[in-house]
């Protein structure tokens, strides 16, 4: 409770939440609020400038630019949880254990393969595994999570580090508590914090580089609609209807701004460190 | 009478980046059932490693020698797992810092359980009354709603007493207690002695009690060693202990208590401090800061050896007719 009252107090942290509160109530909503079906061609109202009928104009295929933004939502609320997912259910585990025993697989293994995927710039990672795995939504956020699951062994494994010395942890050990149940039941609850924000962070990542993959081609397949597919497509009628490049480009720039402000938010409300 | 757990030339070892470090060496002792020993010393001469050693809790670059024998069995030669089925069962460990011992997230009485349930077979309900009928004994008020608190709703002397009642909740046979009451206030320290009396008379587990402080040695244990620097340097009951001690290095100590009676300026010191383990004199560990030293013992480890009945001392004052 004290912490939602701190929360409450950091103005740009409350402003990221309604952000994104208003893109899940999008997604949510979609079909309630999109006035038109997002993948019906009307030949009849090509290239609509925006306001009117159609608030945000048509595409070339004279699709309702709004209610393809308004059903992207449901991508880009999929790619963050999806792809903040998968690289949670990887870096988590593996930072706990490796942090926690130690020893050589911690040193050499983990984290010089940590070192070695981020040594990658994270795009071309990304488009490496995708171009691995095939395209298509699903490989696309598998690769996305995987470009992630690094800085989430990291932090993970810096938590354990420091929480492992902790008198409580040896005091558990002393009662005869078995290393499994230290880890994820003494352990793990005491991490979760920077896990938290970093997990917000990773979500604004996640839906840039889902958005940047479908703009290339390997995320979300034609015709569902997406904000990195929109921006790809409307990139080559930037001459003719520069609105149908702007709306997408907007909704990314709010929703990943919502995301960094929440973090921002969550991290002085949560972070010891910070904390007064 | 045998002893409950013998320690027989404890060795243990670090690997460092100076080298392998001898953190213990070459310590023995016995603690018999129901009696209380005192492991006296200054910071750095190997009290708490011995514990650890004995909990076989230190880190892997650690290496024990010597033997540990608890009710018969080798402890040194158990596993991991049959390890974790002592610890906290067997025998328990109570800690210097109340503030951190305890988990931040969890309830007292969960934590209070979690050993009960890990080594008595028991349902959750009986640990649970189990676990409130610890804080009960442990002179807790309130018993059943501080059994659903967390720890920061407590004050430290609470907490120190909610770490005994999870060290007896499974009643061990011997409990070692890591400076238990350093970090408290006196008054509370006093209880908590006093709580930890009361317990071990009602339910005659043996206590392993570290400390520095002799005034808690003096009101707690039947026996006491004095460690210095890795090495027991005097072992008898603790009357003898203060009526005559025989090391220098006790001496000194017994001396250095603050006295009201005679009042004077300032508090009597032992000069210098522990020698730090891989610079270690080549003869006695203490004749760099001994008062008494001789020729000999800078060059010649002297050996514990029994003086009196029941009183070890490792010095050569008391030796030296044997070495010549």
């Amino acid at each position: 409770m004290k912490s939602l009252k701190k929360f409450l107090r950091s103005a740009l942290g409350v402003i990221g939440a309604l952000i994104i509160l208003a893109l899940v109530v999008m997604a949510i909503f979609a079909p309630q609020i999109a006035p038109f079906d997002p993948n019906a061609q009307d030949y009849n109202a090509i290239l609509v400038e925006p306001g009117g009928e159609h608030l945000f104009g048509t595409d070339d295929l004279g699709r309702d630019i709004f209610s393809r933004i308004v059903y992207g939502a449901q991508v880009s609320i999929k790619a963050a949880l999806v792809s903040v997912g998968i690289a949670i259910l990887i870096g988590v585990p593996i930072g706990l254990l490796s942090g926690y025993f130690g020893g050589f697989w911690d040193e050499w293994v983990v984290m010089r393969s940590v070192d070695a995927i981020q040594a990658f710039p994270f795009l071309i990672l990304a488009l490496a595994i995708s171009a691995v795995l095939g395209t298509g939504f699903g490989n696309a956020m598998i690769a996305i999570g995987i470009g992630f699951a690094p800085a989430f062994i990291r932090i993970t494994r810096g938590q354990v580090l420091q929480l492992r010395n902790m008198e409580y942890i040896h005091a558990a050990r002393a009662t005869g508590v078995k290393d499994m149940r230290i880890i994820f039941s003494h352990i793990l609850p005491n991490a979760l914090n920077p896990i938290i924000i970093q997990s917000t962070l990773a979500m604004a990542a996640g839906i840039l580089a889902e958005a940047s993959l479908s703009y290339l081609g390997l995320g979300v397949q034609p015709p569902t609609a997406s904000w990195g597919s929109m921006l790809n497509q409307a990139q080559t009628l930037m001459s003719v209807a520069p609105y149908a490049t702007f709306y997408p480009g907007m909704a990314i720039f709010l929703v990943v701004l919502g995301f960094n402000l929440l973090g921002d938010g969550l991290q002085q409300t949560l972070d010891p460190r910070i904390r007064k | 009478m045998s002893a409950l757990l013998e320690v027989k030339n404890l060795r243990t070892s670090f690997k460092t980046d100076n080298g392998i470090v001898a953190v213990v060496d070459g310590v023995d002792f016995a603690i018999n059932p129901g009696e209380t020993l005192g492991v006296v010393g200054e910071s750095g001469c190997g009290k708490s490693v011995t514990s650890l050693s004995i909990m076989r809790l230190l880190p892997s670059n650690a290496r024990n020698e010597g033997t540990i024998t608890f009710q018969g069995n080798e402890l040194l030669s158990y596993s991991e797992k049959q390890m974790q089925g002592v610890r906290g069962n067997d025998i328990a460990m109570i800690f210097q810092e109340p503030m951190t011992s305890l988990n931040p997230l969890h309830t007292v009485g969960k934590q209070i359980e979690e050993a009960i349930l890990l080594h008595m077979k028991v349902s959750k309900q009986e640990a649970k009354q189990r676990a409130i009928g610890m804080l009960k004994a442990v002179g807790m008020p309130r018993a059943e709603e501080i059994y659903g608190e967390h720890p920061h709703q407590l004050s430290g002397g609470m907490r120190q007493r909610v770490m005994i009642a999870m060290a007896m909740a499974c009643d061990p046979k011997l409990i070692i207690a890591d400076e238990p009451t350093t970090a408290l206030d006196v008054t509370i320290q006093a209880q908590i002695l006093d709580l930890m009396r009361d317990l071990k008379d009602k339910t005659g587990t043996s206590i392993m009690l570290i400390t520095h402080d002799l005034g808690v040695v003096a009101e707690m244990c039947d026996r006491v060693i004095v460690m210095y620097a890795g090495q027991v340097v005097e072992e008898t009951d603790v009357m003898t202990l203060f009526e005559n001690p025989k090391h220098p290095y006790t001496i000194g100590l017994i001396n250095s208590i603050p006295n009201f009676e005679d009042e004077k300026e300032y508090l009597n010191t032992i000069p210098g401090s522990v020698p730090l383990p891989y610079e270690m004199p080549k003869g006695c560990r203490f004749a760099p800061r001994c008062t008494h030293v001789k020729e000999i013992c800078n060059q010649q480890a002297p050996q514990l050896e029994e003086i009196e009945q029941q009183h070890k001392c490792r010095c050569w004052l008391y030796t030296e007719e044997d070495a010549s």
